[in-house]
């Protein structure tokens, strides 16, 4: 396959993967913020895949593969499996902050993100330039969704788009290390265990996973 | 290849926690691996003394002066938790062999993850065993099971693994720096900071920016602490301990090995950095303690603080890493004794209201008498070690020539002790005693001990500074400085 072929396809996959954050973001029930997690994984693993053709690398080949069995099988596997309740159809995703508002600073947050990585990406040719971009701004709109939203598993969605924004640009930036992205993958999974197992500790101890509710804790201040 | 025992023993200890049999042998497996380690721990650092690093397995696990000092740190916290768990946690899970042999599972894993810190040789790695820090610390965190707790455990693990991805996409550009400066280099610390001059400035700059946002959450650097009083002070006491006195350091110590590739990134001012962190962390905390209720809260409040006046330490000079390095040490020493006292206190009054504790004094001698010398100690008052490494730290900053911010942290540093010292006086010395509290005023037998021997290197090391200590702090910072 030709190369620039393969910088086109993975530009393209860059540019859902992108849009699958906005759409998490514009997201307003759990059941479609799983859905889009999962499309998000199987962007991640395209990119993967096509880095591992251009580059002819069996390590990236393992990755594309580790992380759609990781990612799009056996996470949302737990998730369903041991939150069934919570990925009820129609369960509204409770908003700090109104859609529209969330996607203009979105869209701010790109921006910034681009800016940023340019002075690195101009430097590196080929994948590094589009998926170091596009991984750190979905870096910045991942960690402004997790603020935004008060149940826990909205905020471990975000947590996991996270995840997956930072590999995206890792694979670009560690393409040889395919032990590095074993690890990587294990502990994803290993986060998903541990998160399931205390949201649902949560939710049968206090009846509720509106962890935003939970104010237990608060900051100092005059009595 | 003896160090690799050093995660292992405890490991074991874990499985040990797992037979269905009295707790006795999870309580007996936690202390022997924590003894055994602290003795291996005790010789890799003399080993490391003497040569200057030792790397049983290249490229993948060793130690030199820096990780050689935590290691040791992290053992003697090791030891005194598990001997302080032996009696806590009995009264605590208050019969529940099942809760309390869980305990002891969390509590070995997480041990474990501490040990690989700074065992491991390749950044990689080392980002994987922080991650483990958290994972394996969560539910320790939440082992109440009050709403309050699992609250505390929700924030800890949400905002300290979003610190730790954000953190990773650093250390990624970090090994792509690397690859490109030297394509055959081992992605290693040590290759790292051999080729930092090479890599491009740009990358270098973006990857201190993630992994000082990254790491600096989990550290507590303001304004990135906010989960840190809540985890810190809903944990069983002898994993706050833990969590106060050496996990934070933990991370801090990522941060720290790093200093050398930051300081190689010409026309960019590091070191300014460090000192805005620092400084703003230490001014934060010292308000907040001054309106503190929990007790507990207000030792988490303090380690926000001393995270602050190390971080500021390494941004004054090379002098400073010295005196930086002391503070981590005398730091985890006295932070471990203040939360076992504040854990005795815990038990007598069932509660973590400072205003519910009243005659401490007259209830148990032994827990205020402990409680003051540990409020004292982390408040920086001589004899006491943590007096010695902040005087260290002023001193650095006036020969570094940063007078003004040397003046800003005396200054908070004297409204930290305020906060400290006015909160644990109304404890100790106020009137009138709960009657409740009477029947609870024996102390289990390992609470006394461990809290005492914890006494003992909080005053020790503020009278003499012992030459292993002395030569292996000289060679962090100068590893840190090179």
């Amino acid at each position: 396959m030709h190369i620039s072929l393969l910088y086109g396809l993975n530009a393209l996959a860059a540019a859902l993967f992108l849009m699958t954050v906005f759409l998490f973001l514009a997201s307003r029930q759990t059941a479609a913020s799983l859905n889009l997690f999962v499309r998000q994984a199987l962007l991640l693993s395209a990119s993967a895949l096509l880095q591992a053709f251009a580059l002819h690398s069996l390590d990236l080949l393992l990755v594309a593969v580790i992380t759609v069995v990781a990612k799009a099988v056996i996470i949302p596997w737990m998730l369903r499996r041991s939150l069934g309740g919570s990925f009820q159809s129609r369960r509204e995703v409770e908003l700090a902050v109104s859609v529209p508002t969330s996607l203009v600073i979105a869209i701010g947050a790109s921006l910034v993100a681009y800016f940023v990585a340019q002075p690195v990406a101009a430097q590196t040719q080929g994948f590094v330039a589009v998926n170091l971009p596009v991984g750190l701004a979905g870096l910045l709109i991942s960690v402004y969704a997790l603020a935004v939203r008060h149940q826990a598993l909205p905020q471990f969605l975000s947590l996991l788009m996270l995840d997956n924004a930072a590999f995206f640009a890792g694979i670009a930036i560690a393409s040889t290390s395919a032990l590095w992205e074993i690890v990587a993958a294990l502990e994803g999974i290993i986060v998903t265990i541990i998160v399931a197992l205390l949201t649902r500790t949560i939710s049968e101890r206090i009846g509720t996973t509106h962890v935003g509710a939970l104010a237990g804790l608060r900051e100092e201040g005059p009595r | 290849m003896i160090i690799v025992l050093v995660p292992l023993l405890p490991l074991v200890a874990a499985l040990a926690a797992l037979i269905p049999a009295k707790p006795m042998i999870a309580r007996g497996a936690t202390l022997a691996a924590a003894l055994v380690a602290l003795g291996i721990a005790l010789w890799t650092a003399q080993k490391v003394a003497i040569s200057g690093a030792w790397t049983p397995l290249p490229n993948w696990v060793g130690a030199d002066a820096l990780s050689a000092l935590l290691l040791l740190l992290q053992a003697v916290l090791a030891v005194t938790a598990a001997l302080y768990s032996w009696g806590y946690i009995a009264r605590e899970a208050e019969g529940d062999e099942r809760r309390e042999r869980r305990y002891y599972l969390d509590l070995n894993l997480f041990v474990t993850s501490l040990f690989l810190v700074p065992i491991m040789l390749q950044p990689a790695l080392t980002w994987v065993a922080v991650e483990l820090t958290t994972l394996l610390s969560v539910f320790l965190v939440g082992f109440n099971r009050s709403a309050e707790g699992l609250e505390a455990a929700w924030k800890y693990a949400i905002l300290t693994i979003m610190g730790a991805t954000v953190a990773v996409l650093g250390i990624l550009l970090l090994l792509f720096g690397l690859h490109g400066a030297s394509p055959a280099a081992p992605a290693t610390w040590a290759a790292l900071v051999a080729k930092a001059a090479r890599m491009s400035p740009n990358l270098l700059r973006l990857a201190f920016v993630l992994v000082l946002v990254g790491f600096g959450t989990k550290v507590g650097l303001f304004p990135l602490h906010t989960w840190l009083p809540d985890a810190h002070s809903q944990a069983p006491s002898p994993v706050c301990a833990l969590l106060s006195g050496v996990e934070v350091s933990t991370v801090l110590y990522v941060i720290l090995r790093l200093m050398p590739v930051w300081t190689a990134i010409p026309h960019f001012p590091v070191r300014d950095w460090m000192l805005a962190f620092g400084l703003l962390s230490v001014g934060a905390a010292a308000f907040l303690l001054l309106q503190v209720h929990d007790f507990k809260r207000m030792l988490a409040y303090s380690t926000v603080e001393h995270m602050g006046i190390i971080v500021t330490a390494v941004g004054f000079s090379s002098a400073g890493a010295y005196a930086g390095l002391y503070q981590m040490v005398t730091h985890g020493l006295a932070k471990s004794l203040a939360f076992y006292a504040a854990g005795a206190v815990l038990l007598i009054y069932r509660s973590r209201s400072i205003s519910d504790v009243r005659g401490l004094l007259r209830t148990s001698p032994f827990a205020a008498a402990m409680l003051l010398a540990a409020a004292l100690a982390i408040a920086g008052v001589p004899p006491f070690a943590v007096f010695l490494s902040e005087f260290s730290v002023l001193r650095s900053g006036l020969l570094a020539g940063d007078g003004w911010i040397v003046g800003l942290l005396a200054l908070f540093i004297a409204i930290a002790f305020i906060g400290v010292m006015l909160q644990v006086g109304r404890m100790v010395f106020s009137e009138g005693t709960p009657p409740e509290v009477s029947d609870r005023r024996r102390l289990p037998g390992s609470v006394v001990l461990a809290t005492s021997l914890s006494l003992l290197p909080v005053l020790a090391l503020g009278l003499y500074t012992p030459p292993l200590l002395h030569r292996l702090l000289t060679l962090a910072t100068i590893a840190i400085n090179r």
